[in-house]
């Protein structure tokens, strides 16, 4: 079986010095020098209310993997692209919890992918800086998928960083080996996910391209910053870019709320 | 349906706490204001006198029913009219600063200010008090101080101009009235001259009344008796009473009042008999024979029969003479009540106003009120932030909740993500660092980010 396991190293998230061959050793080290993902825990870091901001991130997930489950036609619906209208209105944020969210389904992997290439927010997180990505395998053919696909420390979560930044970065991302890549994804795993950080709709053209291959698309807004005019203006760009967008291929999302508009109302205080 | 207005409310309250820090720093920035001009703002002394507006003097009491002053009408109302115009204000604004010369402009403005800030207070029973309120108190006393004194000044001389111009008025006419009366009376003398007209004597004999003519003029008729009215018949003479008494009457009543119809009647009546009466003496002038005269009288030259044109003009004379001269008696009248009220108003100094309370120079400011106005400015503060913010909000069209988001975007909200601080929900670290501690584990514990694989 060929599966998408098989091309990453076998080395256990909590044993980062053990060495087996001297192509694991390069991607261990990849690993253990960079590739240390407790950032990802920042959402449900104790820095906020563990228990409603993991309830409430499940809520998100029960909607989008009730979407997987009502079937695709055409696009794959694992595919999520979490884009925004604007910058700074959670994209990162909204992106890391439900992966940390969907880790907890049985039998599910999460491939993270930073494609927002303006601000490369997920690669830094992940501290993945100054690894091979997303855009250095778009941009060589001689590049696997393993050679850009990073084990966390978090068992069932992968991250493809966003690559060395380049001028051509949008038309690498509109190219068909971007669709490649991701028909790589799904034929590698039939289980996982892949979560695709992109950048605001309204900053960049290539969140339009992107989103042709999102078979679900999260549109994040931010309580109190989000303009409905801004808003109302990316989800028209969306529309015309990427074919007709209905509410069973996206959705919405309220980013930086009240607790009092949290559908979680008697979350556990800890 | 309260619900809804509660949800939008909220809604509202949340756009307004996306600007908060707008609210706070336009609400500090107008406490601020509202603070420094209340405690800037300089102190307000209120100096004030009190008139006294009197319904009735001894003097005036007496002159009742005699003097053409109008005693009813000092009210507050009055005073304001007459005190506050343009003129007093003037001259106040004048003595105020004696050395300045004003332009029209400057004197405009500073009666404006003056017109402001005095206010006239009814004390009821007829006083008036005059309030002026400045940030000076000398200037404050001194201009309910030179207000009174114009006032007064004012009012007298008012008073005894209107009164002079009332008499002026009265001589005039009453020379009018007296020069119509003389040339009637020269008239009647000289057609009685000319033709001798019979009238009938007290006993009733007809006799040939020689003409006296009357030359002088009838002012003389303050001092004297009123002249004898001349011989006429009794119809004409009736005619003559009825026409007095119907003008009498239409001064004070309309055509329409019972009195003025049966007046007019009368004379129609009285008119048509004193013709038929002319015209009888008339025709029965030839024929008559005179009776025997003493022989005094028989040296008297006797006078040609007067045409019926002279008897009718005599009679026409003698019908509008009584009219001129009750109206000459009505003016001579009036001029002496004008004199006398002129010599009430004199008496008493223009008793009608009196001034009761001196302005003192007030030592105790009446404002500003600056608790009231720290309040309102706070609210207006506050107010203020809360508008700016609400504004800001609007402008720039954000979004606060997910059912606004669904309403614009016509999309499902398939969540939520809530950002709470830690510290709402973590126990406070208190004390010394001891890691043996059990609320030191209990809070490394909440605080260490536990892998979540670890976790599941």
């Amino acid at each position: 079986m060929s599966g998408f396991g098989q091309h990453l190293p076998a080395v256990a998230p909590n044993d980062r010095n053990e060495v087996v061959d001297t192509e694991e050793v390069q991607v261990q080290q990849l690993y253990t020098r960079e590739g240390q993902f407790e950032r990802i825990g920042a959402v449900d870091a104790p820095r906020h209310d563990e228990a409603r901001t993991r309830e409430e991130f499940r809520v998100l997930k029960r909607h989008l993997i009730a979407r997987i489950r009502a079937g695709a036609r055409g696009l794959d619906r694992r595919v999520i692209l979490v884009t925004s209208a604007s910058p700074g209105e959670g994209k990162t944020t909204v992106t890391l919890g439900l992966a940390t969210s969907f880790m907890f389904e049985r039998d599910c992997r999460v491939v993270l992918i930073d494609a927002d290439l303006r601000t490369s927010e997920l690669t830094r997180r992940m501290k993945l800086s100054r690894e091979l990505g997303l855009l250095d395998y778009l941009d060589h053919e001689g590049l696997d998928l393993a050679d850009v696909l990073y084990r966390t420390s978090t068992p069932g979560i992968y991250a493809v960083p966003a690559g060395q930044p380049r001028v051509t970065a949008p038309e690498l991302l509109s190219s068909p080996r971007m669709g490649h890549f991701l028909h790589e994804l799904r034929v590698s795993d039939e289980q996982r996910i892949a979560i695709m950080d992109s950048s605001s709709v309204l900053s960049c053209s290539e969140t339009v391209a992107l989103a042709g291959h999102a078979g679900q698309i999260l549109f994040v807004t931010a309580k109190g910053e989000s303009r409905r005019q801004e808003v109302d203006e990316g989800m028209g760009i969306l529309h015309r870019g990427a074919g007709p967008l209905d509410e069973t291929r996206i959705a919405l999302v309220l980013n930086k709320a009240d607790r009092g508009q949290s559908p979680v109302r008697y979350a556990a205080r800890r | 349906m309260i619900g809804q207005i509660l949800d939008r409310l909220t809604d509202e309250v949340r756009r307004i706490w996306c600007y908060r820090w707008l609210v706070a720093a336009v609400t500090a920035t107008l406490t601020a204001a509202a603070v420094a001009f209340t405690f800037i703002a300089p102190n307000i002394y209120e100096a004030w006198g009190q008139l006294y507006v009197s319904r009735q003097t001894p003097l005036s009491a007496a002159a009742e029913s005699v003097s053409l002053a109008d005693l009813r009408s000092s009210n507050t109302y009055v005073v304001q009219k007459t005190l506050l115009n343009d003129d007093n204000l003037e001259a106040v604004a004048r003595a105020l600063e004696p050395r300045r010369r004003f332009t029209k402009l400057e004197l405009a403005s500073a009666t404006t200010g003056l017109k402001k800030s005095v206010h006239l207070v009814d004390g009821g029973d007829g006083f008036v008090e005059i309030h002026y309120t400045n940030t000076d108190p000398h200037r404050a006393q001194a201009v309910v101080q030179l207000i009174l004194n114009q006032f007064m000044s004012g009012s007298y001389e008012r008073s005894q101009q209107d009164l002079r111009l009332a008499g002026a008025f009265l001589d005039q006419q009453i020379s009018f009235y007296g020069d119509l009366i003389s040339q009637s009376q020269a008239k009647i003398a000289t057609i009685r001259r000319r033709w001798g007209v019979i009238a009938p004597d007290a006993g009733g004999d007809a006799a040939i009344a020689p003409a006296q003519p009357q030359e002088r003029a009838p002012a003389e008729l303050i001092q004297l008796p009123p002249p004898s009215p001349p011989a006429r018949s009794g119809a004409a003479e009736r005619a003559s009473q009825l026409e007095a008494k119907l003008a009498s009457l239409l001064a004070v009543d309309t055509e329409q009042h019972p009195d003025v119809v049966a007046a007019r009647r009368q004379l129609e009546e009285a008119r048509a008999q004193s013709k038929t009466e002319v015209a009888e003496i008339v025709a029965a002038a030839p024929l008559a024979k005179p009776p025997p005269a003493p022989r005094r009288r028989l040296k008297v030259r006797r006078h040609p029969a007067p045409p019926p044109e002279a008897a009718a003009e005599l009679a026409e004379l003698q019908r509008k003479d009584e009219p001129l001269r009750t109206s000459y008696q009505q003016l001579v009248a009036k001029r002496a009540a004008a004199q006398m009220s002129q010599a009430v108003s004199g008496a008493d100094r223009a008793g009608k106003f009196l001034v009761t309370r001196e302005p003192a120079r007030p030592t105790v400011p009446v404002g500003p009120k600056r608790k009231l106005y720290l309040g309102v400015g706070l609210l207006a503060a506050l107010g203020g932030g809360l508008g700016a913010g609400y504004l800001r909000a609007l402008m720039r069209g954000i979004m606060v909740s997910p059912r606004e988001i669904e309403e614009v975007i016509q999309l499902p909200v398939i969540g939520t993500v809530s950002f709470e601080r830690a510290w709402r929900t973590r126990p406070p670290f208190s004390g010394a660092y001891d890691s043996a501690h059990p609320s030191t584990r209990r809070q490394r514990r909440l605080r260490v980010n536990v892998p979540i694989g670890k976790a599941s």
